[in-house]
Order: structure tokens, then sequence, then C-alpha cells
């Protein structure tokens, strides 16, 4: 076996310079630990505040559930969603919004690689902008497949919109 | 595979110190990471930081937060020309303990207003603590080059220590 190397390692990226509707992570190498999404996103979505879905695989059955916890400056509250297809990251901006205000959200997936287990999706989301519309928080998404994680696509309401950026790391455990 | 995720500067104060300041960011990175482990000298269980970017009172930042003190939730917002990272340990909490905290910037060197996300904590094996999940907006569209972090209370006791990674 290879020395792991304890990298922090960008798979991939990409910045919109036009609307699209979906973005797609695929043919995710099986090296690594764990994998960080982290993304800037906007949607064209006549609203303040758009929600943001993935599926993994591109599965699309109703395998996703989630929990989130969230707030929006006066009040906190939760929530949960079962048997949905598709899971959910959080909420972006959307074409009401302020322009110019790309909500940075993350999403987290350790031990995406294993064949063994369904997998668990932590996000946080940060949508802050001026007037009105606001959400920060995380959600747990778990998804019930057992297959190694080899794809990421990114959904929202509407299309990305110009200067939405996504980046994929991977991140790979070091030997103690 | 190529490391991309550098340590830019560690601070470590020594002695008791009033702010830290990370000055000529390199802008050559993607995003920015900073990370703290922190106790004020304050005689409260917690203490906020004043955060600024760039030069201390330019532009206004708006914050969202939600929290969690062990027996209830709630959510907040403010408006105000610094950044209030809150919150982290005080001299009045459980000796030795230091919060801790997490601040992402993405696209820091971007033409946009400037969205962070930022999870921050102040356990300390007793009452008075916190939890926190922020979203912090600052208004301003130029790229960052310098953060400060002014105690709240006025100084930050020896060992606390503020790292900045850059992230390709």
């Amino acid at each position: 076996m290879a020395a792991k190397t304890g990298t922090y390692t960008l798979i991939n990226s990409t910045t919109l310079t036009t609307s699209t509707a979906n973005i797609t992570f695929s043919s995710i190498p099986a090296t690594y630990t764990d994998l960080r999404v982290v993304t800037s996103a906007r949607s064209d979505a006549g609203d303040r505040v758009s929600s943001y879905y993935f599926d993994l695989n591109g599965l699309t059955t109703s395998i996703y559930s989630r929990t989130n916890l969230t707030g929006n400056g006066t009040s906190a509250s939760s929530a949960n969603a079962a048997s949905q297809g598709l899971g959910q990251i959080g909420t972006i901006t959307g074409s009401v919004s302020t322009s110019g205000i790309f909500p940075v959200n993350t999403m987290d997936i350790f031990d995406y690689s294993n064949s063994t287990t369904f997998k668990t999706v932590l996000s946080r989301t940060n949508l802050e902008q001026p007037t009105a519309g606001f959400e920060v928080g995380a959600y747990v998404n778990l998804v019930q497949t057992t297959n190694a994680i080899n794809s990421i696509k990114f959904y929202c309401v509407g299309n990305f919109v110009s200067g939405s950026n996504f980046k994929l790391y991977g991140i790979e455990a070091g030997n103690l | 595979m190529a490391l991309q995720l550098f340590k830019i500067q560690s601070i470590e104060v020594a002695s008791q110190a009033s702010s830290v300041a990370f000055s000529n960011i390199p802008q050559g990175y993607t995003d920015l990471k900073l990370v703290g482990s922190v106790r004020s000298a304050v005689g409260n269980i917690g203490d906020f930081i004043y955060y600024y970017l760039n030069t201390p009172g330019t532009g206004a930042y708006t914050q969202r937060l939600i929290r969690g003190d062990g027996s209830s939730i709630s959510s907040q917002a403010n408006s105000v020309s610094y950044y209030p990272l809150q919150f982290v340990n005080g001299s009045g909490s459980t000796a030795n303990t230091f919060g801790s905290f997490e601040l992402y910037i993405p696209n820091y060197t971007g033409n946009a207003q400037k969205s962070f996300s930022v999870d921050i904590l102040s356990e300390n094996n007793s009452s008075g603590a916190y939890m926190d999940l922020q979203v912090g907006l600052w208004n301003q569209t130029a790229a960052i080059t310098g953060m400060t972090l002014a105690s709240g209370s006025g100084l930050y006791v020896a060992n606390s220590t503020f790292t900045l990674y850059g992230v390709l």
C-alpha cells in the first residue's frame, strides 16, 4: 500500500460564465478518505431564498432523508424530511436578492468510498443578505446507498447564475 | 498529490496581547481559513472578539447566528461596524479552557461582497458555554488583504493561537 500523504487536494472546480441548470462532479477518484465541497452559488429563481439540493451517483429515488437546525436571526428551528428524491444542502440567494451576494455552503462526506455503509452528508448553510431572506445552520442528510460515491450533482430552483463557484476537495488521512 | 491547504501564518500570544493582525495576505489562494484557540483575560465566562477585514472601520458587517447553550437554542442578528466573533472563553470560565473557532472565506480575492461561515464554541465543563453556527457578510467588494482580531475585553491570555490558511 502506498504511503498516505495526509493531503487536502483540489479534485475539481468550476466557475460558471453562463447560467447553468446543474453542476456535476463526476469520476470522483476513490483514493481519498473524505470529500469536502465548498460552493459560492446563486440562482436566478424569482425569490430571495432558493433551496439548494444535491444527488449522489445520479440517484434520484427516495433514498434521501434529512434533519436540519437553522436560524434566521429571530428564531431557531429544526425540521426533518424522509424519503426524498434529493438531498438538501441548504439555501442560496435568488434573483430578488441584492446583486453580488453568493452565499458560502459546505458539504462533508466522510469515508465516501466505502462500499459497506450508507452515506452521511453534513452541510453548513450561510444565507445572509440585506433586508430579508436569511438562513444559517446545518443539515445532515442520510443517503441510503452503500456504493462508493463517484459523482455529486448540484441543483437549485431555476438555474445557477454566472459567477457561481463550486470546488471539490479530497482529504487523505495520513499515517499515524 | 499536492497539498493545497497552506499555513500562511500562525500567531501564538506569548504574553497578554490586546489584538493580533494578519497583514499583506498573499493573493494567490482561492479561499482563506482562520482557526483560533482563544481565551481572554476578562472576568466573564465568555468574551467576544472584534473581527475586521482589511482596515478596521472599513465597511459594515451583518451577522446571523444560531446558538445552543446546553438548555435552549436561539437565533440572533447583528449589524455593526465590526464582526463580533462570539463567544470564546473568558477568565471566569474553568481554568485552562480555551474557546475554538473556524472562519472560512471563499473567493477572498474576488470582487463580490464577502460572505463567510463561522463555527465557534466556548465549552468549559460548566454553565455559561455557547456553541454557535454563524454567517457573516462584509459589504465591501475589495479583495481581502488583512485581518485584525481585537479582544473584546481588552486582552488575550498567553497561549491563545490564531492560524491563517490559504486554500487552493
